[in-house]
Formats: structure tokens, C-alpha cells, sequence
């Protein structure tokens, strides 16, 4: 075997070996999870922000065409820094995508399904929400704002 | 023809594949690697009678806990029965274990706890709880890793399952659906009291063993060929 080539071939196995060893730090170290797509549930057909506990929300996110309803049609919803919120997303038509900036929520909307991801909003800000996922033509004005307020202590 | 040496390890990892498998319920599962083995959060616990306790005065015996919602009509009066059939091959609850009722609905009330009790004709020793302080609920939930979604008139999706502790309150076992196999909960009791076999303890492992012999194979493959390759250019 040529040099170069066994030198490349090195360079490849040590580089999978590498990433293995990143996926693993992510789902363990990091816990970072994958969204969850459930579907033995009826997709709800109205946004819905629940608190069921001071920092522990849950939120039911409809997405149409072509805004996100967070909270009865609204598409801005205030949460306290600190807050655990349950996201859960299904689309009204089409599919739809959702992505809160700056954070790892990433979910598709699909119809007739509800997909799931946990996130924690530990900084104060405004988190905007965008579509991700060509949904016709308002779809570059789809979006949507989390609030994420200073706790005064 | 002989079976190649190097596919060993792949064949084992093709079937410790399938150890890590589940059988799931509706919802979403928990995830028992982050779980298993990690000691629930010592919460303020109140009973259908409204008397209050620590969690961790139940240190001492194993602990089996059905997280249910006292108003629910489908899957937690069906947990509840079934759990209350298979209790009673293992022993009587208060004596040799504890069995706790725990509703994760954070609007249930004590009066619900005690409906619940009275509607399913539960024993004295058999508690029906709620956690006194919302924030502490979600604290214990997180811990087993316990996910639910809510449903208009106050129903909720969850997982059917129940959780085994051990007696220090470390959890050690889930069993899924809404009927208990006899075998599968002695097993997961005897589990919950500490006896554990030697190769179960190595079972979490069993991944890792596979991953290694994956890549041990992978590795020696390309050894393998880059070897014969040499050789036959050196021969030519």
C-alpha cells in the first residue's frame, strides 16, 4: 500500500473513531435528546401555554399558515428565565418547521402528529421563533416570539 | 465453509442490539439510561387522609410506585387493579414493601386521593399520595423521567408504567402496560431488594462490549486486506 494512502486511511479511522466518540459525549455528557415524534395522540387544534407548576410550563404549539399559535392565536408568549418548558407541536395544514433561536429546539409540524422536545430557558431574552420548512408563500413571514423574563429575586 | 473469525464480534453486537429494546407504552417513554440507578429526591408526600411525610421515611423497604391521575377513565383504575391483583401473590404492602399511588396531576386534591382510595377499595397499607409542593412533584417526575402531556378536560397522555425502588429509594427497575406479568414482577421486586444476579450487572455494558467488537472488526478487516494487498504486490 502506498504511503499517502495508508497515511489517509489512518487519518479516516481515527476521525470515526473521533466522531463516535462526540455522539456518545453528546447523548451522555451533554444529554442532549433527539425530538420525539408521537403518534398515538389527536393532535390538538388550538395553542395552548399550560404552567402547572411556578417554573414548569407546557406549551402546545399549532402551526399554520402561515404563523405559529402559541396561546389562543397568539403568537408571542412571556415565560419567567428559569422556566422548563414541554414544547409539543403539530401543524394545522401543512408541514410546517420550528425553530427557537438560539436554542436546540428544532421539530418539524406535521399534520395529523405531534412532535416533542424539552427545553430549559435559562437566559432572559427575546427567543424568536422562524419556520424552517417551505410552507407556500407567507412562509418567510412565519414567525414567532418566546419571551423569556428576569426573575426579580 | 468456515465461519469468518472477524464477523464474531459483529454477530454479538447484532444481537445486544436488541437488549437495549423496550416495549414502549403511549406517550413518551422514559429514558432509563439517564434514570436507573440514580436516587429519587427526598419530597414532602400527603396521603388520602391529608397526613404528611417524607418520602425517605419509607427508607427501608422497596418502594413500587404507579404514578397515576385519580380522575382518569382509561389506563390508571386498569394500572391500579391489575397492580393490586399481582401485589398480592408477593406480600402484603407496609410489611414486606410499600405501593404508592402517586397522581402527577397538579390540580388533584386530597378529597380526589381519597375518592381514588375508596373507588378502587385500596388497604390501609396502601397508600394513594400527591406531592404537597408542585415544584417538588415536578423534581420527582424528572427522576424517573416521567413525561406527560395534557388533554383537554383535564386527561392526560402519559406512559403506563410503574417504578421499583430499592431501599434507598434508588430506582432500579420499570415495568410497562397496564397489566403485570407475574414473572416479570417477582423478578423486578427481587431486583428492588438488591439480589441481583452477577450478569445483570454487567448489562449495561453490553453496548460498550459490542461497540468494541464492531470497531475491533472494522479495524482488523482493514489490516486484513491491507496485508493480503501487500503481499500480493510483493509476490508479484
Amino acid at each position: 500500500m502506498d504511503r499517502a494512502e495508508r497515511n489517509a486511511l489512518t487519518v479516516a479511522i481515527g476521525l470515526l473513531l473521533f466522531f463516535f466518540v462526540l455522539i456518545v459525549y453528546a447523548a451522555k455528557g451533554l444529554k442532549i435528546d433527539l425530538p420525539t415524534c408521537i403518534t398515538d395522540v389527536q393532535p390538538f387544534k388550538e395553542g395552548k401555554l399550560i404552567q402547572h407548576a411556578p417554573n414548569r410550563y407546557e406549551l402546545h404549539v399549532v402551526a399554520r399558515m402561515w404563523y405559529f399559535d402559541f396561546n389562543q392565536g397568539s403568537t408571542e408568549i412571556e415565560i419567567p428565565a428559569g422556566s422548563v418548558v414541554d414544547i409539543y407541536l403539530t401543524s394545522a395544514d401543512v408541514v410546517h418547521g420550528m425553530h427557537v433561536n438560539g436554542t436546540t429546539v428544532n421539530l418539524m409540524a406535521i399534520p395529523g402528529t405531534v412532535n416533542y422536545a424539552r427545553y430549559k430557558f435559562e437566559k432572559p431574552g427575546v427567543y424568536h421563533v422562524v419556520c424552517h420548512e417551505f410552507c407556500g408563500v407567507g412562509h418567510h413571514a412565519m414567525q414567532g416570539k418566546i419571551v423569556v423574563k428576569e426573575v426579580e429575586r | 465453509m468456515r465461519f469468518p473469525a472477524p464477523l464474531i464480534p459483529l454477530f454479538f453486537l447484532f444481537l445486544f442490539s436488541f437488549a437495549g429494546a423496550q416495549t414502549g407504552g403511549t406517550g413518551i417513554p422514559p429514558n432509563e439510561s439517564r434514570t436507573l440507578g440514580n436516587q429519587v429526591p427526598d419530597v414532602v408526600l400527603v396521603d388520602s387522609e391529608g397526613k404528611e411525610f417524607n418520602l425517605y421515611q419509607l427508607k427501608g423497604k422497596p418502594v413500587v410506585l404507579s404514578p397515576i391521575y385519580t380522575h382518569c377513565t382509561s389506563a390508571c383504575p386498569i394500572i391500579t387493579e391489575s397492580l393490586k391483583k399481582t401485589v398480592g401473590l408477593f406480600g402484603k404492602p407496609g410489611k414486606d414493601f410499600y405501593i404508592l399511588s402517586l397522581t402527577f396531576d397538579p390540580k388533584d386534591s386530597i378529597a380526589d386521593l381519597k375518592r381514588f382510595k375508596r373507588e378502587h377499595s385500596l388497604g390501609k397499607e396502601w397508600k394513594v399520595v400527591m406531592v404537597k409542593d408542585k415544584s417538588q412533584l415536578f423534581e420527582l417526575l424528572d427522576a424517573i423521567d416521567f413525561r406527560f402531556a395534557t388533554l383537554p378536560n383535564r386527561e392526560f397522555v402519559h406512559p403506563n408504567l410503574i417504578v421499583f425502588l430499592d431501599k434507598d429509594m434508588v430506582i432500579r427497575k420499570y415495568m410497562y402496560g397496564v397489566t403485570f406479568d407475574r414473572l416479570e414482577f417477582a423478578n423486578a421486586l427481587r431486583i428492588a431488594r438488591g439480589e441481583v444476579a452477577l450478569p445483570e450487572k454487567f448489562r449495561g455494558y453490553l453496548f460498550l462490549v459490542g461497540m468494541l467488537g464492531f470497531v475491533g472488526t472494522v479495524i482488523f478487516t482493514i489490516v486484513r486486506i491491507t496485508q493480503l494487498r501487500y503481499r500480493r504486490k510483493v509476490a508479484a
